[in-house]
This record gives C-alpha cells, sequence and structure tokens, in this order.
C-alpha cells in the first residue's frame, strides 16, 4: 500500500530543497572551511533532499505507519481564505473595521448559526481586544480609514 | 472691512505663495516621527525624550511610531513615499540612511530625504584588552603590519558602524586582519573579554564600565575631538589616519518637503534639544543632545554617502 | 560568612514595603503579559521604562525583573491551553502540555510548571547568590567553538521532539535551518531568499512562526470534523498534580533546573536550548518514552523548570559582567542606565545594596509568583470549558494581533497565515513542528559561530577537537548521533538470533 500523504510531502520537500540547492550555489557555496554564504543554504538543502528522499521511497513501499487521508477539506480552506482576504484589508480598513467581519465569519464556518451570537461575540471581541491591546496595552493596531475621522 | 482685507490677502497669499502659508501656518495637526528600530532601543529613547517636549516649542505634539524591519528600510521606504509636508518624519541616521543605500541599494538615503538636522551623535571607541602587548594606536598598526592577517577584529553586524570603521581603517593604513562576525556589540564585548577576539570598535555607553575597570584599553577615538569622559584617548585623526566616523542620529523628511517647513522644524528641533527637562531625560540616558542645522548635516551625510560607497565597492566581494 | 550576611542584608531591602509593593506589581503585569502573547517582556519593559524615571534604582530593578521572570510563569499558560507558545523557550511545553488539556489533565500540568518553576527559580536564585563571579568567567571561555558544539548538540537533541519518524523529525530541523538563512548573511552581508522584500532582509521572527505552525494550524485541523464543540475532555479530574505525578517527575523538575541554571548563563539562546534539551534528557532517561509527545508530565515539568532557572541565571552576565544576555535583560540595562548605574563588572562591588537587593526580591518574587499562579489554575480550567468555536476565535485573533504586533506590519499577519497553513500541511503528513522552530532559531547562531571559529582559525577545522568543552560537548553528540543506529543494529540482531 502506497502512502499518498507522504510522497507528497516528500515531493514537496525534495522541490523545495532542490530550490534552495539551486539558490545556494547562486550565493556560492565555498568550502567547509571557507564557508561563503550559500554554505548553510546548502547544507539545509541537501538534508532537505536526502531525508525527503528516504520518506519518499519508505511511502512508495508503504513501509510508514501513518496513514491519514486528505479529510474534510472544505472547512479549513474556508478559513485559511478568511484570514488572507483579512490581511488583505487590515491597513487599508483598520483593526476595528475588519476584526468583528472576520470573527463573524469564522464563528459562522465553525457551524455557529444564531445571528444574535455572531453579532454579539464578533463586536464583544473586536471592541474588547482593541481597547485591552490598544489602549491598555499601547500595541498599536492599525486605525485604517477612522485616522480620517479624526480616531 | 478689516475681516474682507484678512480674507483677501489670506487668497492672494495662498494662491502666490502657498509654501509659505503652509509654513506659517504648520502645524495644525500632530506630527508623526517614525522610528525605524524596536521599542527601548537608543532611537526610541531618544525621541521620546525630544517629543516630551515638542508641543512647547512646536505648537503640536509629535507622535511615535515605530516601524522595525530591513535594518531600518520599511520605516525609511515608508517615509520617503509620504507626502512631502512636514507631517510624516524618519528619526533616521547612518545605518538606514547611509550605509543601507550606498552599499546594498537598498532603503532610502540623501537622494530621496531630506535632513533636517541631527539630534545627537556617539562616536567610536578602538578597543583592545589592557594586557595586549601595543599600547596606542599607531603601536597596534605596527603590530599589524609585522603580524598580516593574524588579528581579529570583531565587527557587530556586517556593514555596521564598527564594521565600516575598521574597514576605513584596514584600508587607509594598509594592514590586514581577520574580521570575525558578531551580532550586536554586547556579542563583541563578551568575545573581547573572553579572549577571543583582539579588537573592537564601539560606542562608549557599553564600554565605559569595562575601560573603568582596566579590562579594556581605548586605543583612540573615531570623533574630531577628544571626549570629554575619556580625554586622554586620542582621535584617530591625531595618529594619522584621516577618518570621522559617527553614530549619529537625524530628523528626516520625505524630499520636496517646503525649505521654510523644514526650516520651522529645524527651528523647533533645536529649541526642544535646549529644553531643559529634555536635557535631564536624555542624560539619563548616559547620552546627550548634539544639535546641528540642516544644512551642515546635509553635507555631512552626502560626504559620509560617497565615503560608504566606496568602502562598499573595496570591500564587497 | 560573608554570603550571608549579604544575603541578610539582600533582604533587609527587598523587604521594605515599597520594594516588596513593586515585587508584587512586577509578578503581577509579567503573569498578565506572559500569558497574553503579543506583549513580550521586551517591550512591556520598553513601555514601563519612564514610570521608572522617578523610583528608586533598587525598587525599579526588583519591579522590572520581576516582570521578567514572572512571564516565564505565566507563558507556559497558552501553550498548555490552547497550543501557542508565547516564546521560543515554551515552544516544547506545548507538545505534552496541550495533550495533557486535551485529556483533562490542564490542572496538573498549569500546576506542575508553576511548582516546577518555583522550585527551578529558587534553586537558581540560590546558585546565583552562591556563585554568580564564577559562573560568570565560564559564560566568558565560551567562544565560538564552544558554541558551535553545544547549539550542534542541542539540534541533534531535535530527534527527541518527533513522536513518531525520526527522519520527518530531522527533515523538519533541515527546513528549519534553511529558514533560519532567510535574511542577512552575517559574514559578507549578501542577502538570502528574500525575493526582493525587503520586510524578508530580517529573517522570519518567533513570534510569527510559531503562531502559525502551533495556534493557526491547530484551529484548521480542528475544523475538519464536522461538529466542532468540545476538543477538551471536560471531566475535569483533579486541578493539581497527584502524589504519582509528583513521584513521576521531581526528579524531572531538579535535571531541568541545574540544567536551565547552567545552559541559561550562556547570552543569545540559553533557555531555548535548555528546555528541549532538558526535555531530550527526560525522554531518555524515562522508562517509557513512548508517552512523550502524548502527554508525559515530565515532558512539561522539565522544560517549565528549565526556563525558569535559565531565565534567572541569564542576569548573571548582566550583573557581572554587564553583558545583557537577551532582549528583555538589554531593557532592564537601560533602566540601571538611566539611573546612572553603568552594569558593569564592578557592579556587585560599587553597588552591593542594589545587587543584594534585588537578588533577594527574586527569591520573595517567586513565593509571590506561586501564590498568584495557583489560584489562577481553577480559573485557567474553566475557561477551557467555553466551546471550541468561541476559544478558537479568541486563538485567531489573538495569534492575529501577536503577529502584527511585532513590527507593526500587516505584511507579517500574511507571513503568519502561511505559516499556518504550512502547519496544517505537516500535521497532516505527520511532520513534527517543534524541530522546524527551533532550529530556525538556532541556525543562525550555528551558521555565525561556524563562521567565527573558521575565520579565527583560519579554516583549521581543529578548533573544534583542542579546545576541551567544545570536544566534549561533540562526542556527546556523535554518541546520541550513533547510539540509535547502534540500537537498530542490535534489535535487528536480537531478532534474527532469537527462535
Amino acid at each position: 500500500m502506497k502512502n499518498l500523504t507522504d510522497i507528497l510531502g516528500s515531493l514537496f520537500l525534495i522541490l523545495l530543497g532542490i530550490g534552495a540547492i539551486i539558490g545556494a550555489i547562486g550565493l556560492r557555496v565555498g568550502t567547509p572551511t571557507e564557508p561563503q554564504p550559500g554554505f548553510f543554504p546548502f547544507l539545509s538543502g541537501a538534508i532537505i533532499v536526502i531525508l525527503s528522499s528516504i520518506i519518499f521511497v519508505q511511502g512508495w513501499l508503504g513501509r510508514s505507519k501513518r496513514r491519514i487521508g486528505l479529510g474534510e477539506i472544505k472547512r479549513p480552506a474556508m478559513l485559511i481564505a478568511v484570514l488572507a482576504a483579512f490581511v488583505a484589508v487590515l491597513e487599508p480598513l483598520g483593526y476595528v473595521l475588519a476584526s468583528p467581519f472576520l470573527i463573524a465569519v469564522v464563528l459562522r464556518i465553525m457551524g455557529i448559526k444564531s445571528w444574535r451570537a455572531l453579532l454579539v461575540t464578533s463586536l464583544v471581541l473586536s471592541i474588547g481586544t482593541y481597547l485591552l491591546f490598544d489602549w491598555l496595552l499601547g500595541i498599536t493596531l492599525p486605525a485604517g480609514i477612522l485616522t480620517r475621522f479624526g480616531l | 472691512m478689516k475681516k474682507r482685507s484678512l480674507l483677501l490677502s489670506l487668497f492672494l497669499l495662498s494662491l502666490f505663495c502657498v509654501h509659505s502659508v503652509q509654513a506659517q501656518e504648520f502645524p495644525t495637526k500632530p506630527v508623526l516621527l517614525i522610528i525605524p528600530f524596536g521599542p527601548g532601543g537608543a532611537s526610541d529613547l531618544t525621541a521620546r525624550a525630544l517629543v516630551s517636549v515638542a508641543p512647547d516649542h512646536l505648537g503640536q505634539p509629535i507622535v511615535i511610531q515605530l516601524k522595525p524591519g530591513g535594518g531600518g528600510a520599511i520605516a525609511s521606504e515608508m517615509v520617503a513615499k509620504a507626502a512631502p509636508d512636514g507631517y510624516t518624519l524618519l528619526m533616521g541616521g547612518p545605518g538606514p540612511n547611509t550605509t543601507l543605500p550606498a552599499i546594498e541599494g537598498r532603503s532610502k538615503g540623501p537622494d530621496d530625504l531630506v535632513a533636517v538636522c541631527r539630534i545627537n551623535y556617539a562616536p567610536m571607541f578602538v578597543l583592545v584588552p589592557t594586557h595586549a602587548p601595543y599600547k596606542t594606536f599607531k603601536e597596534l598598526i605596527q603590530y599589524a603590519k609585522a603580524h598580516p592577517n593574524q588579528l581579529k577584529f570583531g565587527h557587530a553586524g556586517v556593514w555596521g558602524g564598527p564594521d565600516l570603521c575598521w574597514k576605513q581603517i584596514m584600508h587607509q593604513t594598509g594592514i590586514t586582519t581577520k574580521v570575525v562576525p558578531y551580532d550586536g556589540g554586547g556579542e563583541a564585548l563578551l568575545g573581547i573579554l573572553g579572549g577571543h577576539i583582539d579588537i573592537v570598535v564601539l560606542a562608549p555607553t557599553q564600554t565605559l564600565p569595562h575601560i573603568k575597570a582596566g579590562k579594556l584599553r581605548p586605543l583612540a577615538v573615531s570623533d574630531t575631538r577628544r571626549d570629554p569622559d575619556l580625554p586622554d584617548v586620542p582621535t584617530l585623526k591625531e595618529e594619522g589616519v584621516n577618518i570621522v566616523n559617527l553614530l549619529w542620529k537625524g530628523i528626516m523628511a520625505p524630499k520636496g518637503t517646503p525649505r521654510p517647513i523644514i526650516e520651522k522644524l529645524a527651528l523647533a528641533f533645536k529649541k526642544m534639544t535646549e529644553d531643559r527637562s529634555a536635557i535631564a531625560m536624555i542624560k539619563k540616558l548616559g547620552d546627550d543632545f548634539h544639535y546641528l542645522g540642516s544644512e551642515e548635516i546635509t553635507k555631512y551625510w552626502r560626504e559620509e554617502f560617497e565615503t560608504h560607497k566606496e568602502l562598499g565597492k573595496i570591500f564587497k566581494k | 560568612m560573608d554570603f550571608l550576611t549579604n544575603l541578610g542584608n539582600g533582604f533587609s531591602i527587598a523587604l521594605n514595603p515599597w520594594n516588596l509593593i513593586f515585587a508584587a506589581l512586577g509578578a503581577v503585569i509579567g503573569t498578565a503579559i506572559g500569558v497574553l502573547p503579543g506583549l513580550g517582556p521586551p517591550a512591556t519593559v520598553a513601555l514601563l521604562l519612564p514610570l521608572t524615571y522617578k523610583m528608586d534604582p533598587t525598587a525599579a530593578i526588583i519591579m522590572l525583573a520581576g516582570i521578567f521572570y514572572g512571564a516565564m510563569y505565566g507563558g507556559s499558560t497558552t501553550s498548555i491551553l490552547l497550543n501557542i507558545p508565547g516564546e521560543a523557550a515554551s515552544v516544547v511545553t506545548c507538545l505534552d502540555g496541550y495533550k495533557m488539556a486535551r485529556q483533562g489533565r490542564a490542572g496538573p500540568a498549569l500546576g506542575i510548571s508553576a511548582m516546577g518553576s518555583f522550585i527551578a527559580g529558587t534553586i537558581s536564585i540560590f546558585g546565583l547568590s552562591l556563585v554568580a563571579p564564577t559562573l560568570a568567567s565560564f559564560a566568558l571561555k565560551f567562544g565560538p567553538p564552544e558554541y558551535f558544539s553545544l547549539i550542534l548538540l542541542g539540534l541533534m537533541m531535535a530527534v527527541y521532539l518527533s513522536e513518531e519518524s525520526i527522519v520527518k523529525g530531522l527533515v523538519m530541523g533541515g527546513l528549519g535551518l534553511l529558514l533560519g538563512t532567510v535574511g542577512i548573511d552575517p559574514v559578507l552581508g549578501a542577502t538570502r531568499f528574500t525575493f526582493g522584500l525587503s520586510r524578508l532582509t530580517d529573517g522570519f521572527d518567533f513570534v510569527v512562526v510559531a503562531m502559525g505552525l502551533f495556534g493557526i494550524s491547530e484551529v484548521l485541523i480542528n475544523l475538519e470534523a464536522p461538529e466542532v464543540r468540545d476538543i477538551f475532555k471536560t471531566a475535569l479530574k483533579r486541578l493539581l498534580p497527584t502524589l504519582e505525578d509528583w513521584r513521576r517527575c521531581w526528579a524531572s523538575v531538579v535535571r531541568g533546573s541545574l540544567l536551565g541554571f547552567f545552559i541559561g548563563v550562556l547570552p543569545g539562546g540559553g533557555a531555548i536550548i535548555s528546555s528541549f534539551v532538558s526535555y531530550a534528557v527526560e525522554k531518555r532517561v524515562s522508562k517509557h518514552p513512548e508517552q512523550f509527545g502524548k502527554g508525559a508530565i515530565e515532558g512539561v515539568a522539565a522544560p517549565e523548570s528549565a526556563n525558569n532557572a535559565a531565565s534567572t541565571s541569564s542576569f548573571i552576565p548582566l550583573l557581572t559582567l554587564g553583558i545583557p544576555g537577551n532582549a528583555t535583560i538589554a531593557m532592564i540595562f537601560v533602566a540601571l542606565m538611566i539611573h546612572g548605574i553603568r552594569p558593569g563588572p564592578l557592579l556587585i562591588q560599587e553597588h552591593p545594596n542594589l545587587f543584594w537587593g534585588v537578588v533577594a526580591s527574586m527569591y520573595i518574587g517567586n513565593l509571590m509568583l506561586l501564590g498568584l499562579n495557583l489560584p489562577l489554575i481553577g480559573f485557567w480550567v474553566r475557561l477551557l470549558r467555553v466551546p471550541y468555536h468561541f476559544l478558537a476565535v479568541v486563538v485567531v485573533t489573538i495569534c492575529l494581533i501577536g503577529a502584527y504586533s511585532v513590527k507593526n506590519s500587516a505584511f507579517d499577519v500574511g507571513m503568519m497565515v502561511i505559516f499556518g497553513v504550512l502547519g496544517y500541511f505537516m500535521r497532516k503528513g505527520g511532520f513534527p513542528p517543534a524541530p522546524l522552530i527551533l532550529s530556525m532559531i538556532l541556525g543562525p547562531i550555528l551558521e555565525r559561530s561556524l563562521q567565527q571559529s573558521l575565520i579565527s582559525s583560519g579554516g583549521e577545522v581543529s578548533i573544534f577537537f583542542e579546545k576541551p568543552i567544545s570536544a566534549a560537548l561533540l562526542s556527546v553528540a556523535a554518541f546520541l548521533m550513533l547510539t540509535p543506529i547502534f540500537k537498530r543494529l542490535w534489535k535487528r540482531n536480537a531478532l534474527t538470533n532469537s527462535p
């Protein structure tokens, strides 16, 4: 039985390692007694490629113990998309405007259907964290378009 | 009648000399001062001492914002891109605004930013262990010439002030030494106290106790004058090498900021550095203010930029 | 006895009512910021610096020091409850602490880390007051070759951080090394793997990577289940460690404390290395190593004791040499300067009251922290009864704010999300995140010490074997590297020989 997750994972890592080795050669590797900037990247790339090959072979032969399917990927994918959107609007919109939406959508993905719960939690949590971090602890959270109103 | 003529003159003024009106009115809102380093660093602490008295001398408060990252490049690029209206300023210095643009081609330097003034500076000392065979700078150079590529100099970050200062010394005197990479002044200090390296170049704040305890011997200072705390230590120029290398902090504005606004800001900062309570604060930090006007620091900055460019060409392989 | 009179004098200063109040204040603030990721101890101390301008210097340092070691107490809380390591030294605590929480044993996990921290703190302070100057000269002897060998040994220990496949653990170590090279190379200043982004020239920040790999990926994994309500067993048996727990891990606490005390003296990665070296040691000496990573209480006790002991002993280079070993201590250095005290080799002679007052206040502060943290356990444990979707939202929000606050930039938040996705796939493939993070932090130190050693020696590799400490560390590393291979051969032999 081939182990698909190990095969895919190790292939990704092998490619990454090869990329690192190519990048390292571009930086000049040097010798062990006179390492150049590319020495460490080369070393780590080589470690990744060699060890990932072992994982690949083990996965191909079906030797490894662990077997997990891809599982339910829809909800995690949705959360990732929401987080990416949040990153994009964080600085233009500002934390106070962006975070309630994020929190509401995350709760929705988690299976909360009651609109009241969504509204209350998202508002309380985003305003609460803003007050706690920005006012009390002095961490500057992005103010975004609210600065135009002199806030 | 009075009101109308006032309005008329205001209108005319705004038509013909926008800049001077802006300068007269400037500032009408708080000024943002961006610090290119993290909290608690020398730039942050200096800025805090300054802005505590800003409303008295500028008429508006100065708000500090910390934007660390990229060795100061992030903040420098941000300010260079900001509107040139005097409301966004940078607490710049040679690290992010001379060395990086001159040697790495990153960040922003004198071509994209205008210097408002210098706030203060620190010189650097060439230090060796007290028990070393060379007791003066000249003896050190002689020793290094007699033992090429044997002495170990520990830098405190590649292309940092100490690193460049030593590379300048090597270049001018023709000596060769090993250059051992160290991460920051504290680590380099530990290296020389532990006997793992032979020479460091560091600012006085961290090193003074070790000089007083008799562990380290200062051989020369990179200033134009001797340091008042250590009047026996000669300058590099006195020792025959033509090097002045200062770690300065200055206020910078985006290029294109109107001259009158720059002048107004410079005057306000001059008064802040003369303010008694601000001076008391900075003295507590073991530092001081050394105000220098826009023209003088611009000239110094430009020369520094050209020197670093040249050093980069020589030492960057 | 010189030492006793000095310490007695110190206690008379520390027991001054104002100093007691400031020690308590420091302990409370420290615990709070330790629990709240995003605002680390260095930033807090920086924020509070102006407040100390008008304070008596001893009181100021007592308070700031309290914040520093108080944060170490609080730091384990989020690791255990939410799988978010607040700082690098508590990455290892996540491995077994969070597992314990999910098994309904959050109370004992928090309890052992508070009590272990107390014991470790006390041992370490005792050591500090007794042998500080001797230890400082030891730290000075530790040059580049010694650092190189120590960190190499530490990275070998990363093998013990993976629960199932050693190869996967090592691959993640390699990936961490690679990520650690992103930024500016220490010798020539070449930019590596920044892809023209100047925000990458500083490399990856620990908070960004840890919150993504641990916090966000945990939420993503839990989202796979159709109904995510309670992932914690709510039948909470006990709030404090049982006698059986203590029997299992008292020795771990002591070993962790000693390791933390000695390794913590080294500036740079001291606390981090000690936390996972002590974990590795426990796993190795344990009679049931297979339980590690699945909720073994020794896996919480040892690293938590180690990082607390290390936080105390990291004061030694500051107080005896005037060299700040980490970012928080650097802020305390500034605080001393503000009061006209230049930390250096003469500090103990010139300001004995400050030195002994602060040391004595640490004994008291640790006691206060124990008194503060034990009653809090009940509160934390009750927090886990909140339905998971609310808890998950809190985790996400904390991670976002934490990542933003590192450099006030949305770019870092984006990086954190990317590491969250990476961590999610790593979990699915059984690749452990802890070796990645540790080698990412230690890799640059390893590289620098390698370069320092080789440049100093003119390219002679023999420098690593000529220095006794370095040679000893390298032989231990080689031994560790080779034993699993021998073990396997031995097993195979035994198998073929047996009928």
